[in-house]
Parts: structure tokens; sequence; C-alpha cells
């Protein structure tokens, strides 16, 4: 075989394998896309019961320098995360667990749902045929036992506690519940001629959106507009101005808005911002409910 | 040589194949945990618009449990939306987290951003929540009262 002869051959094995490779990561592509290990199938539309419980959430312990979550279902705490796995860290892991866990519990997951069992290699502790949490062997090693059998004790945790997480009544106590804002009162006919919900006091406020036609919707108390300093949550740097938006006496008492950053999945960049009512941001935020952004500004450094 | 019958069979089958076990391997379990490559890549082929679709709930579940964890979480409702820029029908150039009454929320399915530069020194974007995502015609934007952005959402592309 002469050399352009074994060139020619070359140059086609390494085009086949990059297409092959291209094939490769296409389908990987898209079996994440149209079927999210994450995301929520629990099937069964329309007829399970209306969870009633808790919801599920993650508390975040810093041993030795390390990150730790724990989840936390009603008086249970069925898991504990220790180690990072994926570029997460523990609590990390242990966000995503709750995540899954309320996605699944709001579709109806019940405790007998729950299984540890083997997937692709993997001990996984499933929830109604979704992962709700894979166990790694850094995971098992700490507590001197095998991968299963740390996922049949993490599954039988979670069944316990979701178990008794549907008993269980939701809390009424703490933050005010999402649904007490869906009880305000539209009033969406009785238009009397309340003055604008839009309209900007004097002052610092800014004047735009002519074009903008608000639709009808009468609040309990008219809405204003305010122009406040960014800082940034940690440092308390200024970052640049926001508009904030509301009901009068709660754009009053926002002083500032809090802007704290994290990143989605290591990938997606979220800044969030949290009006607040110190000029600065302590390290309890103290939120100002019911205001949101409506603008954000910063100077331009030449 | 290489454009004989059998070779084209060959790059097909392989393909084929290579696909197939691509999609049959999927993300493994762990990469539950690490779905930022499948985030990357439905980014990179479906875009935004699709991305807050599918991930949206998701990314919303996430960023209340880092308010949460902050002690300030949002007593209303919440939902991620796309954001659009007026004037370039409709695609979407990143997402929102949107927060407020539950009713209104509903109404919301993107948030306009209107870029303002005065002077070229200060640059303000406003944000605002609409009930249309192709928005054609920024004269017949419908903005939802009561409801604000709470988080932006940045997707690189």
């Amino acid at each position: 075989m002469d050399r352009r002869m074994a060139v020619s051959w070359l140059t086609a094995a390494a085009a086949l394998l990059a297409l092959a490779a291209a094939a490769f990561w296409g389908g990987a592509a898209l079996r994440a896309v149209v079927a999210p290990v994450g995301s929520v199938v629990f099937a069964a539309e329309g007829e399970q019961p209306t969870y009633p419980g808790p919801e599920a959430y993650a508390e975040k312990i810093v041993l030795d320098g390390q990150e730790q979550g724990i989840v936390v279902l009603g008086a249970n705490q069925p898991l504990q995360i220790e180690t990072s796995a994926g570029g997460f860290t523990g609590y990390e892991r242990a966000m995503v667990v709750v995540n899954r866990l309320n996605n699944g519990l709001e579709a109806g997951l019940q405790a007998e749902q729950i299984q540890a069992t083997a997937y692709n290699g993997e001990q996984v502790v499933t929830g109604a045929g979704t992962n709700l949490i894979t166990v790694n062997q850094a995971e098992a090693d700490i507590r001197d036992l095998s991968r299963s059998q740390l996922a049949d004790i993490w599954a039988a945790n979670l069944r316990v506690a979701v178990d008794a997480a549907w008993q269980t009544p939701a809390p009424d106590e703490g933050e005010p519940a999402e649904e007490e804002f869906v009880e305000q009162p539209p009033a969406e006919e009785t238009a009397e001629a309340e003055p604008s919900e839009e309209q900007p006091p004097a002052g610092e406020e800014e004047a735009e959106e002519p074009t903008v036609a608000v639709e009808e919707w009468q609040p309990e108390e008219p809405y204003k507009n305010k122009i406040v300093a960014i800082v940034s949550f940690g440092e308390g740097a200024r970052l640049g101005i926001a508009r904030v938006n509301g009901p009068e006496s709660a754009v009053d008492r926002v002083q500032a808005v809090a802007q704290l950053e994290t990143s989605y999945k290591d990938y997606v960049d979220i800044e969030i911002y949290v009006p607040i009512s110190t000029k600065v941001p302590g390290r309890i935020l103290d939120r100002v409910q019911g205001v949101g952004v409506t603008g954000v500004g910063d100077l331009r450094i030449r | 040589m290489i454009h004989n019958r059998r070779w084209r069979w060959l790059t097909l089958v392989v393909i084929l194949t290579a696909f197939l076990v691509g999609f049959g391997s999927g993300p493994s379990s762990v990469e539950a945990l690490s779905l930022g490559g499948a985030l990357k890549g439905a980014l990179k082929i479906f875009g935004i618009a699709f991305v807050v679709k599918q991930f949206g709930g998701d990314i919303n579940s996430f960023i209340n449990d880092v308010l949460a964890q902050h002690s300030a979480k949002v007593a209303g409702q919440t939902k991620v939306v796309p954001i659009v820029r007026i004037g370039e029908g409709g695609i979407a150039v990143g997402a929102a987290q949107i927060m407020g009454p539950a009713v209104q929320v509903k109404k919301v399915s993107a948030v306009a951003e209107v870029e303002w530069k005065p002077g070229n020194v200060l640059r303000a974007r406003g944000l605002l929540p609409v009930t249309n995502v192709k928005i054609t015609d920024p004269t017949k934007i419908k903005g939802v009262g009561g409801v604000g952005v709470s988080a932006n959402i940045k997707m690189p592309l």
C-alpha cells in the first residue's frame, strides 16, 4: 500500500470516528433531553391525591470546611449527604434530592414506591421509577457499608419520612403560605377608578414605558416604583441600581436590593434579587415581601 | 474507494450504532446529579426557550431553595420564564424567575427586556413581565401588574 493510500485510509477512519463520536454525543444529549433523569415522570395524571404534607428542604452544615447537606422532611431527616460527587457538594446534592422529592410528592409519590435498586452499575434510590439519589462509593465508605447497603438504608429512611409526611398536614406557621397570595381577591370588575398601580411617585423614579397597557388587576393597595441600589450579598459592594415595584407600603420599606449569586449545575449563572429593608444586607436578609424588580441598571466604567 | 457503496453502508451503520449506544446509555444515574452536561447540550441544540420549558421547574425550585437557606423565600408564586428582547421576534435572550400573586404569575409567559443607554454611561434594562412571548409590536405589549423579577438567569450560548 503506498503512502497516499495509507493517508486516505487514515483520513477516512478519522472522519468515521469523528462522525461516530458526534452521533454518540447526539444520542446521549437527546436522551438527556427527552427523558431527563431528574425531572419527574410520576405518571398518573389527575388521579393522585393532593399531597397535604410539608415540603422537604436541605440544611447545610460545614464540617472541616466541607459542605454537607441534610435532607429534612417534616420531623424526619432521612439523608445526610457528606461527600461531593459529580461536581456537587454534599449540600448541593441534598438540594437536588429535595427538589426531586418535592416534585415527586407533589405528583403523588408514596412511600412504597421508594426502592433501592441497581441501575447502570450504580446503586440508586428511586421513587416511582425516577432517580432520587445515587449512592457513591465515598459516601458508603465513610460509613463502612457497601453501596447497596447504604442504598437500602436511605430507601428505608425515605420511606419512613415520606409515609410520615403524607400523614402530616402542611404547616401553617412560618412564612406565609403561597396560597395566601392566591386568595387575594383580584377584584377584576370593580374598577373603582383607583388611581394607577404604576403611578410614579415624585423624586427618584423613572418615567417610562408609555406604551405599556397594564392588564386589569386591582391590588389591595396601589403599587409604586422606586429606585434603590443593588448591593452584593456578602461583601456589601454596590453593583448597580434596581427599580423595584410593589405595594406602596412595602416599597417604602425597601432600602436596597441584595444580589445573591449562585450557579445551577455549574453552568447557568443566576443573580437573585432580594428587596431588603436595610441598606446593606446582613447575615439574615430582611426581605420585603411583595416587592419585585422591574428594571436594573449599571454604570459603565470606561 | 471512500465513496463506494460498502463505505457508505459502513458509515451509516457506525453512526447509527453510535447514536443508539449514546441514546441507550444516556446520562447515567450519577449524571442525574450533573445535568449540567445535558443542560449545556440542550441549550446549544434547542435554545433557551426549550431549556426554560424543560428545566424551568428545576431551576425555579433551586432558586427557591437557595432563598430558603437565607430565610428570604418569596411569599407568593414564582416561576421561570424566558426573557425576550423587544423587537427581536420573540427570541429568548435569557431567563428570569418572576414572583407575584398566583393569579398574576399564571398570566406571564415571558419577560420583555427593554434596553436604555442614556449618555453611554448608564445602561438600564427594563424588565417587564408580559403575557405574550412573541413581541412584534412594542406598542402592544401587555404588562402584567403585580409581578416582578426575582432572579436573572444567564444562559451562556
